[in-house]
């Protein structure tokens, strides 16, 4: 059976569902700061988004996105999924689907839907019951050792983003090395540097996902 | 002997159906300082099973199973379980669970179950778990004695993992405990068999300390499960 035809069917009939998105990392790598500073680039390109995020213990990051400013607050849905922000996008990915379908439902014309991952370690991965396309979040004061430990969360990301570039100077990374060993150890596939403080990279970011998941 | 498979397929706890995120009181009876160490937890067990479970989940897996894909009906016996759930994060637990377990199975394609989950997701029916279990379960080939069992042995399961997850008891002590409890389910099991027919009149609960537990966690700040 057709997953496109059973979301369909879990959503508003007789159109196509709406593209969906993980955002994962490690914890404070810039997964919320990314989406903040994506929010109004997906919106001057005119998608209609809405986002889900997987609080572990609270719902500090739905509220932060809710009172940004920057969206619709109904558009943003928690998933309160307990102390399990592995199980919650791979083994069981049912309550974040649920949530997925419900946004579908509530706003009909939704196109994008960004499902934020509670921070983990570098081997969480996205399923792909969930999402169509995935980003791992990493971030330079991590340490520019993280792409050659190799987790899957950094190898099998359809994009990796490396964050917090500013912190560079003040951290002893050399970026283009990290940079350079990051796409070797990903066979070449994209790899970004943001600043999602500033904006540094972010419609790199927006468009590269627009280009897999919507047109 | 499909319809023993079709139940260990049901009744495993690596069947996405976001379980995982509920406590169902055990984190709440911990922040109250019970002891849930093997022992406790064994009671507490017991006391589920026998004064919540027994009361509310098996009457309303039964109704369902019974009333199959029956829209109308299945929405009456939602309705009337909803009704009967007094702690609000109960309630909202069973329901998101529900809506959990109807998802996967809508993937799935299970007969029924993307029809209930339209109807929940257009708010026709609230989708408590046991209700979407009976209806579901029966159209995946179990018989009405292992929707039972599958359903009591789902309660027991998920409450010794959370507690495992809580750090109160080990993964193994849990185990223990949980073995130790498969006599009572099956006497329930049995019991609930000889009982027959049961209506929406005759839910009912009575396991007070379990439910002001859950109602007090559902302020707490920090907490590693939705209820
Ligand atoms: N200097 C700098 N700080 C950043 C950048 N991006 C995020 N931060 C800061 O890093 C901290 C964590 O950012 P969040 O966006 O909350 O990180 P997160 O990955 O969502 O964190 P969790 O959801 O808790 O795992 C915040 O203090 C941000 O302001 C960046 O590009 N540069
Ligand atoms: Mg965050």
């Amino acid at each position: 059976m057709s997953t496109l035809d059973d979301r369909a069917a879990g959503g508003a009939e007789g159109r196509a569902a709406a593209a969906r998105v993980g955002i994962g990392g490690p914890v404070g790598s810039g997964k919320t700061a990314l989406i903040e500073a994506l929010i109004p680039v997906l919106h001057e390109r005119g998608v209609d988004l809405a986002v889900v995020t997987n609080d572990l213990v609270t719902r500090e990051d739905a509220e932060r996105l809710r009172r940004s400013g920057l969206i619709d607050p109904q558009r943003v849905s928690a998933v309160e999924a307990g102390a399990c922000p592995h199980t919650v996008i791979r083994e069981d990915p049912t309550l974040n689907i649920a949530a997925g379908d419900e946004l579908e439902v509530r706003f009909p014309g939704v196109e994008l839907i960004l499902f934020e991952s509670g921070g983990d370690n570098l081997a969480s991965t996205f399923s792909l019951d969930l999402v169509d396309w995935w980003i791992f979040v990493i971030d330079v004061a991590g340490g520019d050792d993280i792409p050659r430990k190799k987790g899957p969360g950094t190898l099998r990301c359809d994009l990796l983003v490396i964050n917090k570039q500013d912190l560079a100077p003040h951290v002893g990374v050399a970026l283009p090395r990290m940079v350079e060993e990051a796409r070797a150890v990903r066979g070449q596939r994209p790899v970004i540097l943001t600043d999602a403080r500033r904006g540094a990279g972010v419609a790199e970011v927006a468009d590269t996902m627009l280009k897999a998941v919507l047109f | 002997m499909l319809s023993l498979f079709a139940t260990l397929w049901q009744a495993d706890s690596a069947f996405p159906n976001g379980g995982f995120a509920f406590s169902n009181g055990v984190e709440g009876l911990a922040e109250l300082g019970e002891r849930l160490d093997g022992e406790g937890l064994a009671g507490v067990l017991a006391m589920t099973l026998t004064h919540r479970w027994m009361g509310m989940d098996r009457i309303a897996v039964a109704l369902a199973f019974a009333a199959g894909a029956d829209m109308d009906r299945l929405t009456e016996i939602d309705r009337r379980l909803d009704a009967a759930t007094l702690p609000a994060p109960q309630r909202t637990g069973s329901r998101r669970n529900g809506l959990a377990f109807l998802t996967a199975h809508a993937r799935i394609g299970t007969p029924s179950a993307a029809e209930l989950k339209r109807q929940v997701e257009r708010r026709h029916m609230p989708g408590h778990l046991p209700v979407m279990q009976g209806a579901v379960w029966r159209a995946c080939g179990l018989d009405a004695q292992s929707a039972l069992a599958a359903s009591a042995y789902g309660v027991a399961a998920g409450m010794v993992s959370a507690a495992v997850r809580l750090g109160l008891v080990g993964a193994v002590e849990a185990q223990r405990c949980l073995g130790l409890t498969l006599p009572l389910l099956a006497r329930l099991v049995d019991e609930a068999g000889r009982a027959g027919a049961l209506t929406c009149d005759d839910f009912e609960s009575l396991t007070p300390m379990l439910d002001i537990a859950t109602m007090r966690h559902a302020s707490s700040d920090v907490r590693l499960f939705s209820n």
